[in-house]
């Protein structure tokens, strides 16, 4: 058997001989001619060779750059990147993706379908919907759940009309891609499977129960940490605003050329697990939720940030006040040109505040922009800022 | 001869494998280089030479590719079609090393620019973290996320030892 590690290095070795020679590489010498209004700096560029016997294709490139001539950056030029690519999932699969965690499930799986009024088709929960409170509509007792959320994340339903004693359930130490986990599963009263896998130097978990075993055994074997997840999104909140400071992209500019967006969600308030809110009010660091839009959500969606109206900063004193600002949401707008452009969606204190990147003011989101990334992003149970727990 | 001559000179065979094993094609990887190189160059003019200038280049390389990739249609995939070679290696082996370079294909741009850069290059993720403007736990996020597509290959999966 063979380590794949070792395999991708021979392979790269092999692979690196297949170049036996190099071109003969230019780079320019600058050479200046006398001054005047309309005279130019033209460079002139010298063959370099290199080590071996100069064969193939030679590259010349000349440039005429008018004087005075554009100061060198000192630096490569790198464009704003605080979204990944988007990265397909398997043919009638989705990847789901909360707190660095991401997981396979079939892709006619419903987000969020859970809490108050759910139905009883298959569901995936990540996002605030983790941590919502007890609710009076009980989990079906053939309804297949998959939950990402904190290590503590429980394994079993708990609604108020369940029987909370609970079997118990034996972990057993495992690793996932190096990382170490426990994993573990048990039948619960009402015939299902349950189980769980949590890692144990993060604070993240898989919770996943059904009729038939094998669904919660592949849905926990799919499970993988990722820093960049499916959707492109930082597992991490990025610090957008201070990234785009000074950005000259436009996201409002091209709303016409979006072919597809990701919206990444960090919540603000620490809704994805089931702990009080802290005392510090301090912002959730992880990604919440995340999801690609598409189709007429994203119709919905550019329309909703097109609808904007830039202006003056709003007023945002309030009467309770969090840690702003906080990004919200990141939104990445993919163009046809494979570009991307980013609106970040803070909140501050008692309102949302949409930034558009090279936007001198902000905009107070209307509630069309909201109500699109809710029907997208959060699904299932209607958005709402979680209270501080007593 | 210029500091730039020298590197080019010295190091253009290695930088031009490099950018080949990061893209998969031989005429791109040539363009990678000689874009950098200018780059380079410029910087070089303005501000002197970079503290370690083959990395310096590299780190070009790098992020010009990923840059360019995003700008490509989505649709667009490279595919590097093998020269036929001779081996002493048993045809199984040969078979895995083929096996492996067709399936770095079926990865994300920034997924094999991180397997590049590390079972290549031998640079720790901190390292790779520092040429790719990351956090280290995007970069070993990245490479696990990468070997798991590598592995799920059901040819590869057989002669592999899994963990």
């Amino acid at each position: 058997m063979t380590d794949l590690e070792d395999l991708l290095r021979e392979t790269f070795r092999e692979r690196g001989h297949d170049v036996s020679t190099a071109p003969a590489y230019t780079v320019p010498s600058a050479s200046r001619r006398p001054s005047g209004p309309a005279s130019a700096v033209r460079r002139f560029w010298r063959p370099l060779l290199a080590a071996t016997a100069v064969a193939g294709v030679i590259t010349v490139v000349a440039v005429a750059v008018d004087e005075p001539p554009s100061p060198a950056p000192s630096e490569p030029v790198q464009p704003v990147a605080l979204v990944g690519d988007v990265s397909p999932a398997p043919p009638g699969q989705q990847a789901v993706s909360s707190r660095g965690l991401e997981i396979l499930v079939p892709e006619d799986w419903l987000i969020n379908d859970f809490h108050c009024g759910q139905s009883a088709a298959p569901t995936v929960v990540r996002g605030h919907a983790v941590g919502l409170g007890d609710c009076y509509t009980p989990e079906p007792a053939e309804k297949t759940v998959a939950m990402i959320g904190g290590a503590d994340l429980a394994w079993y339903p708990i609604p108020l009309t369940d029987d909370r004693t609970a079997p118990p359930i034996e972990l057993r130490a495992v690793t996932v891609d190096g990382r170490p986990a426990e994993r573990g599963q048990a039948v619960l009263a009402d015939g299902r499977t349950a189980g769980l896998l949590r890692f144990t130097d993060d604070d993240v978990a898989v919770a996943v129960r059904a009729i038939d075993p094998a669904t919660v055994a592949t849905v926990l074997d799919s499970a993988r940490p990722v820093g960049l997840d499916s959707a492109g999104c930082p597992a991490e909140r990025p610090d957008a605003l201070a990234a785009l400071a000074g950005s000259t992209d436009d996201p409002l500019a091209e709303l016409d050329e979006v072919q597809t967006a990701s919206v990444c969600s960090y919540p603000l308030v620490d809704a994805t697990v089931r702990r009080p809110f802290t005392e510090a009010g301090e912002a959730e660091h992880r990604l919440g939720s995340s999801i690609v839009v598409e189709g007429e959500a994203l119709e919905r969606l550019v329309a909703a940030i097109d609808g904007l109206s830039f202006g003056a900063r709003p007023d945002l004193s309030c009467a309770d006040p969090r840690p702003a600002p906080e990004e919200e949401a990141v939104i990445a707008l993919r163009l046809g040109d494979g570009s991307v452009r980013y609106v970040v969606v803070a909140a501050y204190g008692c309102g949302r505040v949409v930034f558009a990147p090279t936007q001198p003011t902000f905009a107070r989101e209307g509630s069309q922009l909201w109500e699109a990334l809710a029907r997208t992003v959060y699904q299932g149970v209607t958005y709402q800022l979680a209270d501080p727990a007593p | 001869m210029t500091g730039i001559e020298h590197l080019v000179a010295t190091r253009g065979l290695a930088l031009t494998r490099f950018a080949y094993l990061l893209c998969g094609d031989r005429r791109l990887a040539e363009d990678l280089v000689q874009s950098a190189l200018e780059r380079t160059f410029l910087r070089w003019e303005s501000t002197g030479s970079p503290d370690r200038p083959e990395a310096y280049v590299r780190q070009v390389i790098v992020r010009e590719h990923l840059s360019r990739r995003r700008r490509r249609s989505s649709t667009e995939v490279v595919v590097a079609d093998p020269p036929e070679r001779a081996t002493a290696d048993e045809p199984a082996a040969a078979d895995e090393r083929d096996r492996v370079w067709r399936q770095l294909t079926r990865l994300a741009p920034h997924q094999r620019a991180v397997l590049v850069l590390r079972y290549y290059e031998d640079l720790d993720d901190a390292a790779i973290a520092a040429v790719l403007g990351w956090p280290a736990g995007t970069v070993r996020s990245t490479a696990s996320r990468a070997l798991a597509v590598l592995r799920a290959d059901p040819v590869l999966s057989r002669g592999i030892r899994h963990d």
